[in-house]
């Protein structure tokens, strides 16, 4: 079973997700947090990261995403940024996310399609 | 021995010897003095008279003119110094672009002095950058292009940096306007001033905003996922009743959602810098088709059909450089809107077309219709028109503005055909070249 790692420090929002995904077959872990995203990550390489932008600290997000993609270990690892920011879609493919989800703007049937495409 | 001259002879050698000092005087522009008439009248009489009133009147009329020179005078050193006092920076060019005044605001504002720039070109003094810092050519600079002089007066929208004498920059927003003197356009007066402290207001006003439709976006996301899961309830957990409340919540919900999306871009549209743009190639059908799923509750309660043609094969999954979260917001307010105000059973149409300049969508409803008398006013904010205020049917009046700025954005067109109780048929049209199809 594929595993997803979910960054996200809304944690009403971790258990939607776990809660959809793991309807479909995935195994979910949320973390709150970028530090706790690096441990998760170095622990057990997940198939996909769901990565929220606005994390305690600031725009955390894309510091670690930075990381990841500059880290030969984990740099294939498939990210996608869920965020309620609208404006940070080219900042975010830039550095290298595969998709760039505003979460308000879209279903959650939406997002697991998405997920279940990449990850097919 | 000579003869004493007769009483009634004229002693021309005297007279001479008045006259001839005074014209020497006059020859020089002198005018002072007078002449005094001898106690023997002779024929000689009425010209010395007359050269006297001559030369006070010749006085008189310097005197007039010297204090007419004078008071013109004051005045230009008046409307100098009105003009060196301006708060705002003002340089005057001539026709081929050259200083020829710059006021005490100017010369404070770009560090050189009226002295130093008088005689030079004013696109070799100040360059201008833009927000990156990279030098606008000479041939792309706004208005001064070309010293090409405006008919009219022009306000640059694009925030661009003057660089001062000691190499440091600053926002400047111009006016730039032509000189016209005796019917013809003799130069050009550029009015600027330093928008530091207004660029860092709005620079804050951008990240409120954003920081604030981010934080609504949040409660809002949250509800709608929540209720997405809901929905997919089984039957036996859910009766039918729930099911029916479910839906209207989500139905409110989605409506918080499209009202954050349309403030929040109504503000970015209305602010003086532009709308900052997030431009990635979207394939437009899947966003219509996108937007129409969202909406199959309410095509569904109002038992409508729904149609999507793209009579040209080529646009079906076709990208095409636009912001996509901008473009679905166009779509959403234009179907929200055939919807909305569609009859139960009726239809909405939409078609997808191309020319070889442009990409069109049609959207086509058999709704209420728009009322001739405010078919000129449906664009404008919060304007909603009279025929659906008396219905329930709920509208902020700021789905056609949003839409339109957009499109306007983007060098399109959007126009319509609507009639009352029949219903309405609304065209956009974007421009290919900017938004090239891939």
């Amino acid at each position: 079973m594929k595993l997803i790692l979910v960054i996200e420090d809304n944690l009403e929002l971790q258990k939607l997700y776990a809660e959809a995904l793991q309807g479909v077959g995935f195994t979910v872990k949320g973390v709150p947090s970028v530090g706790e995203g690096g441990v998760a990550i170095q622990e057990k390489k997940p198939d996909l990261i769901l990565l929220d932008i606005m994390l305690p600290g600031g725009k955390n997000g894309f510091d670690l995403l930075e990381r990841l993609k500059k880290d030969p270990e984990t740099k294939d690892i498939p990210v996608i940024v869920l965020t309620n920011l609208d404006s940070e879609e080219k900042v975010a493919r830039d550095i290298g996310a595969i998709d760039y989800i505003v979460k308000s703007n879209t279903s959650m049937d939406q997002v697991v399609e998405k997920i279940q495409k990449l990850l097919a | 021995m000579t003869s004493p001259m007769p009483a009634n002879t004229i002693d021309i050698q005297t007279h001479i010897d008045t006259l001839v000092p005074i014209f020497a005087k006059a020859a020089v522009g002198d005018f002072s003095g007078d002449i005094k008439l001898p106690d023997q009248e002779d024929a000689f009489t009425p010209i010395l008279a007359g050269i006297q009133i001559m030369l006070e009147v010749i006085r008189e009329k310097m005197a007039e003119s010297q204090s007419v020179n004078d008071r013109l005078h004051v005045k230009m050193e008046e409307t100098t110094a009105l003009l060196r006092s301006i708060g705002d920076g003002v340089t005057v060019l001539d026709t081929d672009g050259i200083v020829v005044f710059l006021n005490v605001s100017g010369e404070r504002l770009v560090g050189w002095k009226e002295s130093e720039a008088i005689g030079k070109r004013w696109i070799d003094l100040i360059p201008l950058q833009d927000e990156e810092g990279q030098v606008i050519p000479e041939d792309k600079r706004p208005f001064e292009a070309n010293y090409e002089i405006p008919s009219e007066a022009t306000v640059g929208e694009k925030t661009y940096y003057y660089v001062r004498k000691n190499g440091h920059r600053f926002p400047a927003r111009t006016t730039v306007s032509p000189v016209i003197f005796q019917g013809r356009r003799t130069g050009i007066v550029i009015v600027f001033r330093d928008i530091t402290k207004q660029k860092e207001v709005e620079d804050l006003k951008s990240e409120f905003l954003s920081i604030a439709a981010h934080e609504l976006r949040t409660p809002l996301g949250n509800m709608r996922w929540t209720m997405d899961l809901l929905r997919k309830e089984k039957a036996e957990r859910l009766s039918p009743e729930l099911k029916a409340k479910i839906e209207q919540l989500y139905e409110n919900n989605m409506q918080m959602i499209g009202l954050v999306n349309d403030v929040l871009s109504i503000s970015r549209l209305t602010g003086s810098d532009t709308i900052k743009e997030d431009i990635t190639p979207t394939v437009l059908t899947n966003v219509i088709n996108t937007v129409i799923a969202e909406l199959e509750v309410e095509i569904a309660a109002k038992h409508l059909t729904v149609q999507f043609n793209v009579p040209d094969q080529s646009l079906s999954g076709a990208s095409f450089l636009i912001d996509e979260n901008h473009f679905r917001q166009v779509i959403q307010n234009l179907l929200s809107n055939a919807i909305k105000y569609n009859r139960d059973g009726g239809q909405v149409t939409v078609t997808l077309l191309q020319s070889p300049e442009e990409i069109c969508i049609d959207i086509a409803d058999t709704g209420v219709g728009i009322p001739d008398h405010d078919k000129d006013h449906i664009f404008e904010r919060f304007y909603r028109s009279e025929n659906v205020i008396e219905t329930s049917i709920p509208g902020t009046g700021l789905g056609l503005y949003v839409v339109r700025s957009f499109i306007k954005k983007w060098g399109g067109k959007i126009w319509f055909e609507s009639e009352e109780h029949k219903g309405s048929t609304f065209h956009v049209c974007l421009p290919k070249q900017e938004n090239t199809v891939k």
